[in-house]
């Protein structure tokens, strides 16, 4: 049952829980941080360990056709005399999963024609249920190496006002190349932190926010023990600073897809609870076709309860990468 | 090379338009046939401005920013008065290539051309001077200057200027 806390109570449970014996023991097993599996033991209980052993499975590679450029089934007659085996990824419409390969597929002809981008099917699952919209005005607050903003572009088919920030330098160059290999033309790149910018009134925003990266673990086993603990609340704090700055610059009634490619609930449920708490926003149900709905309460919090509107992915169970997805829409008054 | 700071957008100077007009010339086409709506990106001790063709939804909000990185659709740039093509713009010339004269190459052709290395024979389709060129399935893969090596005017090689590879190499 939830207990009436104030502010820095709650965050002593979500930042500072007890880490039991179990988890200290599955955290040197594994090679985790112990923070990370206690955490999983909160949210999965005895299903913790199914999670800890899919995470030992590396992640396949993902590409999502561009048919803004190519046919999806040009790319696949092509893909295939080469050599390379691909299969549709059912739940994402342009995403195939790479089965094998005689060449590196992040160089291929058909790659540096743009003919296809590599990206996981949980970062692909993003953009779908964003649901981008034609000649829309749209700012991604944190976009390089541009595989949602190139999504975004191609599902508009070039036609919205994208502005695509980012703030670091060794990755905005990345950004830059890939928006332009793949054929796009109708977006603006602002090198700038995303929380001093001046625009207003943009129709959706999709924030897929610095994040602890844990969901990502299978493709990058460091992952698992790279983060301190203390990283976890300057994280949220610039999670919870970032998505505070998308509900000022977006227009009322607009939309905010806010993602995080982790499973902490300092970086999902507990962002959301506190912007629902102060800010004149609301949550929309998430119509995924995966993924378990949000967590309503962590270690005896209870979160606000339109939270379970928004979604979570989780690799033992939807074998994609660990991601916390949420839209909101900012009420008109 | 593109920039690597941000910087505002400007209309094209009087030189800069002449750079661009020998440059299409070069190619027998016309500047109206790359572009609508011409714009540089001043920056500030620059030595080259990257020049863009700004869709027209994007004029707005373009026209507010005090400083973009980069924007619309790259055609490449101007240093000391002369225009360098990227490679967004093989796609937007390649369409014209029944019109004008583009290099095509076979498949042994095609990637030695991506690796960056001359191409001797290996060539469908030839004419000098710089040109887009393309691969057997008529895509656009750089561009490369056609020449004649020798007296008799038998022995053509295309020498790669800037090829798709890029991406890889430099892209970022």
């Amino acid at each position: 049952m939830g207990i009436n806390l104030n502010e820095s109570e709650k965050e002593n449970k979500i930042f500072s829980y007890e880490i039991s014996n179990e988890a200290k023991s599955l955290a040197e097993k594994y090679g985790y941080s112990d923070y990370i599996v206690e955490r999983y033991i909160k949210l999965l209980g005895e299903e913790v360990i199914d999670l800890l052993e899919f995470n030992e499975i590396p992640m396949p590679q993902t590409i999502r056709c561009n048919d803004f450029l190519v046919s999806c089934d040009e790319l696949e007659k092509r893909l295939k005399n080469k050599g390379i085996k691909i299969q549709k990824i059912p739940f994402l419409p342009h995403g195939y999963e790479i089965i094998e390969s005689p060449y590196n597929v992040g160089a291929t002809h058909e790659y540096l024609m743009g003919y296809y981008y590599l990206q996981d099917p949980g970062s692909m699952l993003v953009v779908y249920l964003m649901n981008p919209l034609k000649n829309s005005f749209i700012i991604d607050m944190a976009s390089a190496p541009g595989g949602k903003a190139s999504q975004i572009l191609q599902l508009t088919k070039d036609s919205v006002k994208l502005v695509s920030v980012e703030l670091k330098k060794a990755r905005i160059k990345a950004l830059r190349s890939n928006l332009q290999r793949m054929g796009f033309s109708s977006y603006i790149i602002l090198e700038t932190d995303a929380r001093k910018l001046s625009l207003k009134n943009s129709d959706m925003i999709l924030l897929d926010s610095p994040s602890s990266g844990e969901g990502i673990i299978r493709k990058d086993p460091k992952r698992k023990s790279s983060r301190p603990r203390s990283d976890m609340r300057k994280i949220h704090l610039l999670q919870y600073q970032l998505l505070n700055k998308a509900i000022d610059i977006v227009k009322p009634g607009g939309e905010i897809t806010y993602a995080a490619c982790s499973t902490a609930i300092e970086e999902g449920e507990f962002v959301i609870d506190r912007v629902l708490n102060k800010r004149n926003v609301d949550t929309i149900k998430v119509d995924s076709p995966i993924g378990d709905k949000a967590y309503e309460e962590f270690n005896g919090i209870v979160f606000d309860d339109r939270v379970k509107n928004c979604i979570r992915l989780w690799p033992h169970k939807h074998g994609t990468e660990e991601f916390f997805i949420c839209k909101l829409r900012k009420e008109e008054n | 090379m593109q920039a690597e700071k941000g910087g505002k957008l400007v209309n094209l100077s009087k030189s800069d338009l002449k750079a661009l007009e020998n440059f299409v010339s070069q190619l027998g086409i016309n500047i109206s046939s790359i572009a609508t709506n011409l714009k540089k990106l001043e920056i500030e001790n620059g030595k080259y401005n990257d020049i863009f063709d700004i869709p027209i939804q994007l004029e707005i909000i373009v026209n507010s920013l005090e400083s973009i990185y980069t924007t619309g659709f790259y055609l490449g740039y101007i240093k000391n008065n002369k225009f360098y093509p990227g490679l967004t713009l093989l796609r937007r010339i390649s369409r014209l290539c029944n019109e004008i004269n583009c290099i095509k190459l076979n498949k042994k052709g095609e990637k030695q051309f991506l690796y960056g290395k001359i191409v001797k024979n290996n060539i469908i389709s030839f004419k000098e001077g710089l040109r887009v060129i393309l691969n057997e399935n008529d895509e656009p893969i750089g561009w490369g200057i056609g020449k004649v090596i020798n007296r008799k005017k038998e022995i053509k090689i295309v020498e790669p200027v800037k090829d798709l590879g890029w991406y890889l190499r430099r892209g970022g």
